[in-house]
């Protein structure tokens, strides 16, 4: 094969300039702002602006409502990807395996996909509604008064439950995909060696789908951290009160809510190397364990 | 049955009207009327630095040192527990369904609601001042005004400022005062507009309307004239959290101020930084 080398010089800066301009404009510009911002504290009303060191990050970190709000991000980001996950992974391999009719069975559990968040937590709102919720109602039924919006539990199942449905049928495809990516005569084989199916699936089709759930897990805690916030938003009805928010929309509530420009971005700059490092483990200690075929 | 006109005749009727099938009270938004109204209504001081009008430094709240308010949240969890007082949350429309809905008998809220109200009630109703506890040393003043402000900036050119006049002027000219009131309930700013709709007859139709200019124009005291604080949207975020853990029993109402007063002054301090 003939080797091509491009000798000039300035050509692939020229080609990368439309990506390079992206990141400079929406995420380095916008970092160094939280940054820089995150050392002032700004009066919310005549913008004049404070240098206080420091305060901004002790201040957020010290607040009763952080420590809640990171505890209840932890548990919701992990519920969500655990769910997600396995209510996919168990509908992908149900899936494969019908042989008749299979297109509208996959039709049907990827069309959740195209509801946008907020749409998914206007829908929860209705269903877990107080006064006319069916799943209210049918909570119920097994002897659980559910109060959406007053109790502090309550709400944060309702949450996980609706960001958790509208994220099941992307990870779907994924497993559905790598499923059939699965070569067949290894599946031929393993049926030979063995009769348990489950046996089977824990010892040839998981490990080999390790890649795809890789990329998926890491997926899904993005997801769980940043996109669930239209959800959170809608089912909070815009107050906040007695109820779980996550971290990102503790920022948005103290930013643009609470006018508190300095400890919001203080907030976000905390986020994103938590993000940084949470990336980083997943790719040190998960990433290692994955065998990719 | 006549609607109380103090919490101790709250007390009397609430039973009845929890027999009768309905849940006696609700109200959408407690920062702002069980704490910022209520200390008004019972001229109580909220806040050092006479309620903040003195400046942002060292301004501290007095909420877990009056013990009128700490009483009035035990008498409502109370309330909430025997049926007679219902909490829907912090969202102020799920707390007004009900009510619209005709399960609860009385709801607390904004003159502005009472346009809307017009509209959705199924069945006939009234407006009646807030109720204040008789047993109150000095209570049964006044509440203050609410809502928000327009404000014209500095170093804008002349004839902006002219422009910015003559719509100011514009909005607060009898007729476009009364259109609002008539269509919101909310309440006019002048005299001159609300002279109009008295000659107009509007209190003869809905007797009701006049209820919140009448209710802010009872005598005043020291501590009815409002408040000014920074970074207030979060105090009453913090406000709100605490009264939720107090109605699902997280929290006493003890604790719940001790709370709102910390985390608040914490708040007030940052806010100050600004100011400095």
């Amino acid at each position: 094969m003939k080797k091509v080398q491009f000798n000039e010089r300035w050509t692939p800066w020229l080609l990368l300039f439309p990506q390079l301009s992206i990141v400079a404009v929406f995420f380095m510009w916008p970092s160094g702002q939280a940054v820089l911002s995150s050392f002032y504290i700004e009066d919310p009303f005549f913008g004049r602006s404070v240098f206080v060191g420091a305060d901004n990050y002790v201040d957020a970190v010290t607040g009763s409502a952080y420590a809640r709000s990171a505890w209840f991000t932890a548990g919701f980001t992990a519920a969500i990807a655990f769910f997600s996950l396995a209510i996919a992974l168990a509908l992908a391999v149900s899936a494969d395996a019908v042989l008749r009719g299979r297109g509208p069975y996959k039709t049907a559990l990827m069309w959740v996909y195209a509801i946008a968040p907020p749409v998914a937590g206007l829908i929860g709102v209705m269903l877990f509604d107080q006064h006319i919720g069916p799943l209210t109602d049918f909570a119920a039924l097994l002897g659980w008064d559910m109060q959406i919006g007053v109790d502090y539990a309550d709400t944060a199942v309702a949450m996980t439950v609706v960001a958790t449905w509208k994220q099941i049928p992307i990870n779907f495809i994924f497993f559905l995909s790598g499923l059939q990516g699965i070569p067949r005569a290894l599946k031929e084989a393993s049926a030979i060696d063995c009769r348990s199916p489950a046996r089977r699936f824990w010892t040839i089709t998981f490990p080999l789908l390790a890649p795809t759930s890789f990329f998926l897990l890491v997926i899904n805690i993005t997801y769980a951290f940043f996109d669930t916030f239209g959800v959170i938003d809608v089912m909070l009805k815009g107050e906040p009160g007695n109820n779980p928010v996550s971290l990102v929309y503790k920022v948005y509530l103290d930013g643009f809510r609470g006018q508190d420009i300095g400890g919001s971005s203080a907030q976000s700059v905390i986020l994103m190397l938590a993000v940084f490092a949470l990336t980083v483990v997943q790719f040190r200690l998960i990433e290692r364990r994955v065998h990719y075929a | 049955m006549q609607p109380p006109e103090t919490w101790e005749q709250f007390v009397e009727i609430a039973p009845k009207l929890k027999a009768a099938g309905y849940v006696p009270l609700a109200q959408s938004h407690m920062p702002w009327i069980f704490v910022e109204n209520f200390m008004s209504r019972h001229n109580q001081q909220f806040a050092t630095n006479a309620n903040g009008y003195e400046g942002a430094q060292g301004t501290k709240l007095l909420l877990s040192e009056t013990p009128a308010i700490k009483a009035h949240f035990q008498a409502l969890k109370d309330w909430h527990e025997a049926g007679l007082f219902g909490y829907y949350g912090p969202g102020w429309g799920d707390n007004q369904t009900p009510f619209e809905n005709g399960e609860v008998a009385m709801w607390l809220g904004s003159s502005g609601s009472f346009g809307g109200l017009r509209q959705s009630m199924k069945a006939p109703f009234s407006a009646t001042y807030l109720p204040y506890w008789a047993g109150v040393e000095g209570a049964g003043t006044g509440t203050f005004i609410g809502g928000a402000a327009l404000f014209a900036m500095s170093g804008k050119p002349e004839a902006e400022n002219v422009a910015t006049a003559k719509f100011f002027e514009f909005l607060s000219s009898p007729e476009i005062q009364y259109y609002w009131h008539e269509a919101t309930g909310y309440v006019p700013i002048t005299t001159a507009a609300y002279e109009m709709a008295k000659t107009d007859g509007y209190y003869d139709r809905a007797p009701a309307a006049e209820v919140g200019i009448q209710q802010l124009s009872l005598p005043g005291g020291e501590w009815t004239k409002g408040y000014r604080m920074g970074f207030y949207v979060q105090i009453r975020d913090v406000m709100n959290r605490e009264f939720g853990r107090i109605f699902s029993g997280d929290t006493t109402v003890e604790e719940a101020f001790k709370v709102i007063d910390e985390e608040g002054n914490a708040l007030l301090a940052r806010f100050a930084k600004t100011a400095g």
